[in-house]
């Protein structure tokens, strides 16, 4: 396997029923969201569900909102995203990591949060 | 004026018959002496001097003293004092009197007189003594004959006079007040004239007989005459002397028969005529019959059995009269009374057995009131009861009702502890929270250092899991205060409304306490009124029973008062009938008024 394929470090995010991950390293900090705390793009919209409180992940440029998440330290294989799919979610699909509970996907936090947020402008 | 009138004179008039009787008398004796009495020679007009002079003074006397038993009689026909009914009664006894008293007057009158004569005459010289006894001799065989002969002459005037009297302004019953009546003489009156009237005529000629026997055998001594000469002499002289002087004593004889026979008849024809007027029921106006001795009586009887009969007429009339109207006015009453009484029987019949359907019901109300008694003394017993167990059950909600209080207290306070811990608690989850953020950036951080930040991550995993666990728990523990807060709300609001509720049933039990007061109180008189009650009932039962009994007694009493009502009004239905009869009986009877 080429380790070019692989990730060091994952946050494993849930969504109402649905998992994603991000890459650690894309995430610069975790906090705490209300639904008093303001507009922040959730994840929650992605998948048609109402806003709950979560937990607030951002990076350099952007900011989204999970229900809930844990770090995964370590690495793990990452899987190419067919063609087909690359402009999945707003080219937000990054591939999908292989997780000891099964492919998870990988996706890119500020083209997510642009989604939702286009989403939820739609 | 007109009443003296009728008397005047009649004190005179009614003793006249005795001086005619006298002279009658003195006629017979003189004719009696001229046959049988030798008078001397040359005497003839002394001897008739001497009864001249004895008779006069006899007359006179004889006069005299009748008029002194008439005086009251002489007073009335004189006017000299007033005709009351007292002098009018003693005149009427003056009058009855007086036949009697001329009747002895005259006789010894006559027998004085002749005496007197005889004696007078036997004095005159040459008149033997013989001569003068033979005068007095013919005064005293004369005397009775001529004094009853006066006496029934006197007799019948003497009545005139009583029934002028009584004319003059007394009643029959006054006049028989006025007269005794119980002299009953007629016997002896009939046998003294009896005895007078065969007497005398006997002795005259008895007399006469032996002065012819004397004559004649003094003749035959002398020889004057042959027998058969002084036979037919004697025979013709004898003949003279007996038709003269004995026709003149049997005149006299005969005229006291009838008269006597006048005073027995006459009264007694007008006692018949009387006796058939008021046998054919005309009463009213008894006649005075004057008469004497047993005729009187009966003549008295009859008068004042008339006039009783009249007042008894005359009451048994009224009373008739008053017997008839009461007796229907009885008979009207008796007959309302007997339907009353009828009435009164039936009603009382049913009040008796009401009043026994009362007492039976008094003696049920009695048994009831006993039993209420006994009753109300358990009920007051009850509520006596009732008020300690309320009493008690009073404390007790007061004590619960504290003791709710201490748990609302210490409830509230264990709420507030809770609410203490849930803050801590709270505040211990923001701090786990806050650790899990910064273990999971201390984790990521980690994971981004690679291989270096492995340890590092770990911790921070460690770190991670700690604040997890510490806000799983103090989710828990908040899950836990909730509940508690949620319990001990519910227990505030349980022991508030147990407070509430030992409030109102503090309260309710003091209504209870005081509804229970009430209850005694009311329980005690109404025990004391029950027994009020039954000691009432008790005697209206002895009431009732003896007032049946009564009932029973009227009941009995009422039916027998009806039946004596019954057989009243057909007694008075009879006496009503009787006193018709009464009244037909009476109204056949005319009062003349």
């Amino acid at each position: 396997m080429n380790p070019a394929h692989e990730i060091e470090g994952l946050v494993l995010c849930q969504a109402g029923g649905f998992r994603f991950a991000f890459a650690a390293a894309t995430i610069a900090s975790i906090g705490a969201w209300e639904l008093s705390s303001g507009e922040v793009p959730l994840a929650r919209t992605a998948f048609g569900l109402p806003p709950v409180p979560g937990k607030l992940i951002t990076d350099e440029r952007s900011a989204l909102v999970v229900d809930s998440l844990e770090v995964a330290a370590g690495r793990y294989p990452l899987l190419g995203v067919p063609v087909v799919l690359s402009r999945t979610a707003g080219g937000s699909l990054a591939g999908f990591v292989a997780t000891a509970d099964g492919p998870v996907p990988l996706l890119k936090l500020t083209e997510f949060s642009a989604f939702v947020s286009g989403q939820g402008a739609h | 004026m007109s009443r003296t009138n009728t008397l005047a004179g009649l004190h005179r008039w009614v003793t006249l018959p005795s001086t005619a009787g006298a002279l009658v008398g003195v006629v017979l004796a003189v004719m009696y002496a001229a046959f049988t009495v030798d008078i001397t020679p040359g005497t003839e007009w002394l001897f008739a001097g001497v009864i001249v002079a004895w008779v006069l003074l006899a007359v006179g006397f004889g006069v005299r003293a009748e008029q002194s038993r008439l005086s009251t009689l002489a007073e009335l026909g004189k006017a000299a004092s007033p005709p009351t009914v007292a002098a009018l009664q003693r005149a009427v006894r003056e009058a009855a009197r007086i036949p009697d008293v001329t009747f002895r007057t005259n006789l010894s009158l006559w027998v004085f007189t002749s005496a007197a004569i005889g004696f007078s005459y036997a004095l005159v010289p040459d008149v033997p003594w013989q001569s003068g006894a033979r005068v007095a001799f013919i005064g005293l065989l004369v005397g009775p004959l001529l004094s009853m002969l006066v006496l029934l002459m006197v007799q019948r005037r003497a009545r005139v006079v009583i029934e002028k009297i009584a004319a003059t302004g007394l009643s029959p019953q006054q006049v028989v007040a006025a007269l005794p009546k119980g002299r009953t003489q007629l016997a002896l009156r009939f046998s003294l004239f009896t005895a007078v009237a065969v007497a005398t005529p006997m002795m005259m000629v008895a007399d006469l007989a032996r002065l012819r026997a004397i004559g004649i055998v003094n003749a035959l001594d002398a020889g004057v005459v042959s027998p058969a000469e002084l036979l037919y002499a004697t025979r013709l002289g004898g003949l003279v002397q007996l038709v003269v002087v004995g026709g003149l004593v049997l005149a006299i004889v005969v005229l006291c028969a009838s008269l006597a026979g006048g005073s027995f008849g006459s009264p007694l024809k007008v006692i018949a005529d009387e006796t058939q007027r008021v046998a054919r029921g005309r009463l009213g106006k008894p006649k005075l019959v004057p008469a004497d001795d047993e005729v009187w009586a009966a003549t008295a009887a009859l008068i004042s059995m008339e006039l009783q009969l009249v007042e008894a007429l005359s009451k048994l009339r009224v009373a008739g009269s008053k017997i008839g109207t009461t007796t229907q006015e009885l008979v009207a009453s008796s007959h309302k009374h007997e339907a009353g009484a009828h009435e009164q029987t039936g009603a009382l019949a049913q009040t008796s057995a009401t009043t026994e359907e009362l007492a039976r019901s008094a003696r049920q109300i009695a048994d009831n009131a006993s039993d209420v008694s006994a009753l109300a003394q358990a009920m007051l017993d009850a509520a006596n009861g009732g008020k300690q167990s309320a009493g008690a059950f009073y404390n007790s909600i007061l004590r619960v009702r504290d003791g709710n209080q201490v748990v609302a207290d210490s409830v509230v306070k264990l709420n507030k502890r809770v609410q203490q811990v849930g803050r801590i608690v709270e505040f211990i989850d923001g701090i786990a929270d806050k650790s899990d953020l910064l273990a999971l950036n201390a984790e990521l951080e980690g994971t981004k250092a690679g291989e270096i930040g492995r340890g590092f991550s770990l911790v921070a995993a460690e770190m991670r899991r700690l604040s997890e666990s510490v806000m799983s728990s103090t989710r828990e523990i908040n899950r836990l205060i909730d509940e508690i807060r949620d319990a001990t709300n519910a227990a505030v609001m349980a022991t508030e409304a147990g407070v509430k509720a030992t409030d109102s049933g503090s309260a309710l039990a003091r209504r209870v306490t005081d509804s229970l007061d009430h209850i005694v109180e009311f329980a005690n008189r109404t025990s004391d009124a029950v027994k009020s009650i039954t000691l009432a009932t008790h005697q209206q039962q002895n009431g009732t029973d003896q007032l049946a009994q009564a009932m029973t007694a009227i009941l009995s009493s009422t039916q027998s008062g009806a039946l004596a009502t019954k057989q009243m009004s057909s007694a008075n239905a009879d006496l009503s009938a009787l006193s018709g009869e009464l009244q037909t009986t009476v109204s056949r009877f005319e009062v003349e008024s």
